[in-house]
């Protein structure tokens, strides 16, 4: 598809840079980055291009594929980049972009929903039976103690991420599988 | 066989020849059997010793030469190894410094010629390699010991064109003490420096670092500044050149004129501007520009309509508008050094960018309405209505790489057009800057640097050269491809900037031809050696420097212009030079004057002189040998290339080797 | 023998998925000198791909929670998981340095009655066993060497990168966790593309179960290669990949079979501790191994 450039959009470069893509201009496109991703040749995510599309202001190609939340954040791109031009940073931001327009998978959703309720990206429920199965001490932890969890409410009831993680107020974990968002 | 017999008694009974074969490492032994070259030059007739070497240039293996002439008696040498035009220096010096005489010397070249074209098949280079020792081996039993002539050289030198090379090489060559005369064919020197605006990498203004140079050229003594002028004619030699200059008229007496350009003021006649790519109006009488060195009127001969209102102004009565002849001038020169520059590429010949829209630029023009001083007062505006550009496009490697018409790289373009870039996004922040591609070329030093400082200012580098532009309403549709996207691309802008190509000046050829210098196929002047002699041309005294050799930046002219300065220094300091004694002789016992040699010579080399005899002016005679090859009594002797060294190496040559 | 005192950091898998890691690490490191205390009430780092991933403010209060509880204890904290590892160092480094940052996180955390200071260091295990405690001293502690095991030692994303801020390695050629597992006799080999991902991470175990299998298969196709007895590593989360990976795969017909252990798991089993509070819960099969080289069923 051909795409039109006529008019300087430089909207989504300032938030990218605002939101820790701070060194998104300095990438000249040499490819170290996909070149090295552990992802690119299985999924759309192709980070250089995506290092592009930023400078380039085309929000909707990047959003369109969602791609960018099939980063596995192992910031093999940032580490080599020869221009520290952090890629993974301008991931990171973008995905701040896409939250912010509603945009996010459900397994984010369900870790933090996890964390805001249990204290713990997993449920707990499963953890003390295991512990018990290799008799582990006792859990002392924020799972343990309904008022550690309380706290973590708080804090995050004070961010953004409340609304953008779409928090549910009567949450019931939806597996016991660890989702893993790290 | 009864043949063969007689040909062997014609070789020298008396030499002692020493081979020695190189292996360079694996440039030669990869695909010559060294080994089979050893033994098979063992058996020649005259050989008394044959040596191989890993690396024969090296101090070791030229002391291996010294001692087997020393305690060998060792009396000719034939090395078989790489370009005698790299190499031959080195084995003569050494031979100088025994008491063999120098020219006792024969190189076979068995890499050029053997390993690298064959090199995929050693059996056939290995036997071309071993019939090429055998010439240099039957040919140097026929060497005979040569003397060195001396030539007595001017301290003197031209340089044809003032840009910044030329003025750098002037100024070298003045402050060591040498008389420089400096031919300008513009009313100023300064060159294309003069019209830019503020130069990568360090955005100095063009102007502020130029001007001092100027005024310390107009201030040097021993510089003469001959301006508005052209080569007529160039004879002579090394060491010794007789210059014709063609000095055009300027209708205005220099030596009254003090450049207030009153003149111009009542002037009515209004002229494109080509100082300022044409894109404002001079005058009929003008001064090329405001720095101008020297800062004389001229008049423009084919535009005054002689209403005489500029004599009238003159308070100081320097000009008369009758039309007298050119001037010539005559003066001699121990060397040359040509720096002419270069001119831009046209960009109708690529109609596909649509340059003849008003909007569409080329970077000198760009160049121009960014400086303070041009057209523009340094806004940058869009010809056809004025109006500031919002998004602009640079288009990269207008007539460069491009077999359809320069294919080399322009080399500079890249670096130029961020140097705009930034330059607009700093005064303009808003402006949406786009480049467009292929490569980016930032090789000098700082320069990756200051391309990344043009990303950071958020300039977009697209990656895919540019098919068409064509103009939409009021704006431009710049069609290209990204690369990265892997999609068509196309900007809407509203100002397009071509990166033309630098190419060679227009009249290169010409002034070739007059100095009897070569240039290249793509025009600009060619070097002796691409790598060794990056300013020597094939005329011994004359040099080539800056943008005239090829595409390059100020720090490059500059390097080159002191380069070729130094070069001809040395080549003047002593005041005389030894020149090889490779040149034709008269047998005046055989000689029946039938003048056959001086209708051929390329070089005006042999002449009939006074004495009513055939004489060879030994410092313009290369040696060719066409002379010695057309005379009808066999009078000419080509030193080191006699007739009978050559047919004991067309005998080798034509005969099988077994 | 000298005893020094850490916070220790479990985050979410070790505590609550296997908790065998957890008694691992807690027998092994006092008889290494390295008492490790529990951080009562800390919570997930958070994660990367959640917090960090919409918002960056949200991530760094959770991780200051977490740090002010070790500054609390008065005592350096020392992470038993690479993703923990890189947040929380992430947080300290950034914390400590950005003054801006650090008030605002600190009105926030106020309301919960805590307080970020940036009084302590955060560590990974792998630097405390191999720079705190040293090489030497974890040679002297085993009981049997596996002299002749090969192990393919995996380091994962997040205990090498990014390497400005976490210095724990050199990232592209990191020996620690090596050297560790050579201390045990074992010899760790060679093989292609070993800094690179397991595909656990960003979300995508989560998100995209076909393209973290994928990630993981090209992973231990690599490690094959040099055809090692197991896998160590010092990361809970890839433990897990490793693990429940190999599950999968294997239920797609793709069996691997490399036993897998979580580094501390193999140092206790070295110094003679049980294998069943220590080396017990997973899916891919390591009993063979562990009677194999250990003799312990
Ligand atoms: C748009 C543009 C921007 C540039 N920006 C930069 C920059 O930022 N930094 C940088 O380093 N370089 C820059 N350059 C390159 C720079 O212009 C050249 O490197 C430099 O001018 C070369 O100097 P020169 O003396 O070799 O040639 P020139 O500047 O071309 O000078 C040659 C002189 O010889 C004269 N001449 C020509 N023919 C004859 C003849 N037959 N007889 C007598 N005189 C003759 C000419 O009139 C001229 O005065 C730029 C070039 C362009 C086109
Ligand atoms: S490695 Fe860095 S400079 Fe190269 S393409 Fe990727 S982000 Fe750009
Ligand atoms: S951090 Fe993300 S984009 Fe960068 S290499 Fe890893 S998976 Fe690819």
């Amino acid at each position: 598809m051909k795409i039109i450039l006529n008019n300087n959009n430089k909207e989504l470069v300032n938030k990218v840079m605002e939101y820790g893509g701070k060194r998104v201009y300095e990438c000249f496109q040499c490819g170290m980055c996909a070149s090295g991703c552990p992802v690119a040749s299985d999924t759309e995510h192709k980070i250089k291009r995506t290092m592009h599309q930023v400078t380039l202001g085309l929000e909707e190609q990047i959003m369109d594929k969602k791609a960018i939340w099939l980063c596995t954040t192992c910031f093999m791109c940032l580490e080599r980049c020869p221009q520290n031009a952090e890629p993974t940073e301008v991931v990171f931001a973008l995905r701040r972009v896409s939250a912010e327009n509603g945009i996010i998978p459900e397994a984010q959703i369900e870790v933090a929903n996890n964390i805001y309720h249990l204290g713990h990206a997993v449920t707990v429920e499963k953890g003390i039976k295991l512990r018990n199965k290799v008799n582990a001490p006792l859990l002392k932890t924020a799972g343990s103690d309904k008022k550690y969890i309380d706290e973590i409410q708080k804090l995050i009831d004070s961010t953004h991420s409340y609304s953008l993680l779409r928090i549910e107020k009567d949450w019931k974990p939806k597996r016991d599988d660890v989702i893993g968002c790290d | 066989m009864a043949k063969s017999q007689i040909e062997k008694k014609e070789l020298k009974n008396s030499s002692k020849i020493g081979v020695y074969v190189c292996h360079c490492g694996t440039n030669i032994a990869g695909s010559v059997d060294i080994k089979e070259i050893v033994n098979f030059s063992k058996n020649l007739q005259n050989v008394k010793i044959v040596r191989e070497h890993m690396y024969l240039c090296s101090e070791q293996g030229q002391n291996i030469i010294k001692d087997d002439i020393a305690k060998e008696g060792i009396d000719r040498i034939v090395a078989a190894c790489c370009s005698p035009r790299t190499h031959e220096e080195i084995f003569r010096k050494t031979l100088n410094s025994t008491n063999l005489n120098k020219y006792l010397y024969e190189q076979v070249n068995i890499r050029d010629q053997c390993s690298w074209p064959h090199f995929k098949d050693k059996e056939n280079s290995t036997k071309k390699a071993k019939q090429l020792v055998k010439s240099g081996i039957y040919r140097a039993s026929e060497l005979e010991p040569l003397e060195d002539r001396k030539l007595s050289v001017l301290k003197s030198a031209l340089v044809i064109g003032g840009g910044i090379s030329g003025i750098n090489a002037a100024l070298d060559l003045a402050r060591g003490g040498y008389k420089v005369y400096i031919v300008e064919k513009n009313p100023s020197i300064g060159g294309k420096m003069a019209q830019l605006d503020k130069t990568f990498p360090t955005n100095d203004c063009s102007a502020c670092i130029l001007a001092p140079m100027m005024v310390e050229v107009s201030n040097t003594p021993n510089i003469e500044l001959l301006t508005y002028s052209e080569i007529e004619d160039v004879l002579g030699h090394i060491g010794k050149y007789r210059v014709t200059v063609r000095k055009k008229q300027t209708f205005v007496d220099w030596k009254k004129c003090n450049g207030c350009g009153e003149c111009s003021i009542v002037c009515p006649v209004k002229v494109d501007n080509e100082f300022n790519c044409n894109m404002d109006k001079r005058k009929a009488i003008y001064t090329q520009f405001e720095q101008a060195i020297p800062m004389r009127a001229v008049v423009d001969k084919d535009k005054c309509v002689k209403c005489k209102l500029c004599v009238k102004k003159c308070q100081l009565g320097a000009i008369d508008l009758t039309e007298n002849e050119d001037e010539f001038l005559e003066f001699e020169v121990g060397s040359i050094i040509v720096t002419t520059g270069y001119d831009l590429f046209d960009p109708n010949i690529k109609p596909e960018y649509d340059y003849e829209h008003p909007n569409v630029i080329t970077s000198l023009e760009l160049e121009r309405m960014m400086c303070a001083s041009g057209p523009t007062k340094g806004e940058i505006l869009r010809p056809s209505d004025g109006r500031k550009p919002q998004t602009l496009s640079f288009v990269q490697c207008v007539g460069s790489r491009d077999e359809k018409t320069n294919d080399y790289c322009s080399r500079i373009c890249c670096t130029y057009s961020i140097k705009h870039a930034r330059l607009l996004k700093e005064k303009y922040p808003d402006m949406d800057i786009y480049m467009h591609y292929i490569d980016l070329r930032c090789f000098g030093k700082g320069y990756e640097e200051y391309y990344r400082m043009a990303r950071e200012k958020g300039i977009k580098f697209i990656r895919g050269r540019i098919s068409q532009v064509d103009s939409i309403a009021d704006r431009l549709e710049v069609s290209g491809d990204d690369d990265t996207l892997g999609e068509q691309i196309s900007v809407i802008a509203d100002l397009v900037v071509l990166a033309v190509a630098m190419e060679s000046s227009k009249d290169a050829k010409k002034l070739a031809n007059i100095l009897n210098i070569s240039t290249d196929k793509t025009g600009f002047f060619k070097e002796i050696h691409p790598k060794l002699k990056p300013v020597g041309t094939d005329s011994d005294g004359i040099f080539i420097a800056g943008a005239c050799q090829g595409p390059k930046e100020i720090p490059d002219a500059i390097s080159q212009g002191k380069a070729a300065a130094s070069a001809a220094a040395s080549l003047m300091s002593k005041g005389e030079i030894e020149i090889e004694p490779l040149f034709a002789q008269i047998m005046e016992d055989y000689c029946a004057k039938c003048r056959t040699c001086e209708s051929l010579c390329t070089y005006k080399a042999i002449k009939y002189n006074e004495d009513n005899k055939m004489e060879v002016d030994i410092a313009l005679c290369k040696g060719c040998g066409v002379c010695g090859a057309s005379c009808p009594s066999g009078a000419i002797k080509s030193n080191h290339f006699t007739s009978k060294q050559i047919r004991m190496q067309i005998m080798a040559l034509t005969e099988a080797i077994i | 023998m000298a005893v020094t005192n850490y916070a220790l950091y479990t985050g979410c898998i070790i505590p609550l998925r296997y908790p065998d890691i957890e008694n691992s690490i807690r027998e092994t490191m006092p008889l290494l000198g390295a008492n490790v205390y529990d951080m009562v009430g800390a919570g997930c780092c958070p994660p990367g791909g959640a917090f960090w991933s919409v918002d960056e403010i949200s991530g760094l209060i959770q991780s200051a929670r977490n740090i002010s509880i070790a500054e609390f204890m008065e005592k350096d904290l020392v992470a038993v998981c690479n993703g923990c590892f890189c947040y929380l160092k992430n947080t300290n480094m950034m914390l400590k340095s950005d003054k801006e940052k650090r008030e605002k996180v600190n009105t926030i955390l106020n309301n919960v009655g805590r307080k970020y200071q940036g009084t302590i260091s955060v560590y990974h295990l792998v630097e405390i066993l191999h720079d705190h405690i040293g090489i030497e001293k974890i040679k002297n502690s085993i009981k049997l060497n596996l002299d002749g095991v090969k192990a393919a030692v995996h380091y994962g994303c997040h205990l090498l990168r990014p390497s400005d801020h976490l210095m724990a390695e050199n990232p592209e050629k990191p020996h620690k966790l090596d050297a560790l597992v050579e201390a045990l006799g074992l010899e760790s080999v060679y093989y292609p593309k070993k800094l690179s991902c397991c595909g656990a991470g960003g979300g995508m175990r989560g998100n995209n179960p076909e393209v973290t299998l994928k990630i993981l298969e090209k992973k231990l196709m690599n490690i094959k290669y040099s055809e090692p007895d197991c896998i160590v590593t010092a990361c809970p989360f890839c433990f897990l990949q490793f693990d429940l990976g190999q599950k999968g795969l294997r239920e797609k017909g793709e069996d691997f079979c490399i036993p897998v252990f979580y580094y501390n798991q193999l140092l206790g089993l070295s110094m003679g501790l049980p294998k069943n509070r220590i080396a017990v819960l997973s899916e891919t099969p390591r009993d063979g191994f562990i009677k194999k080289y250990y003799g312990v069923e």
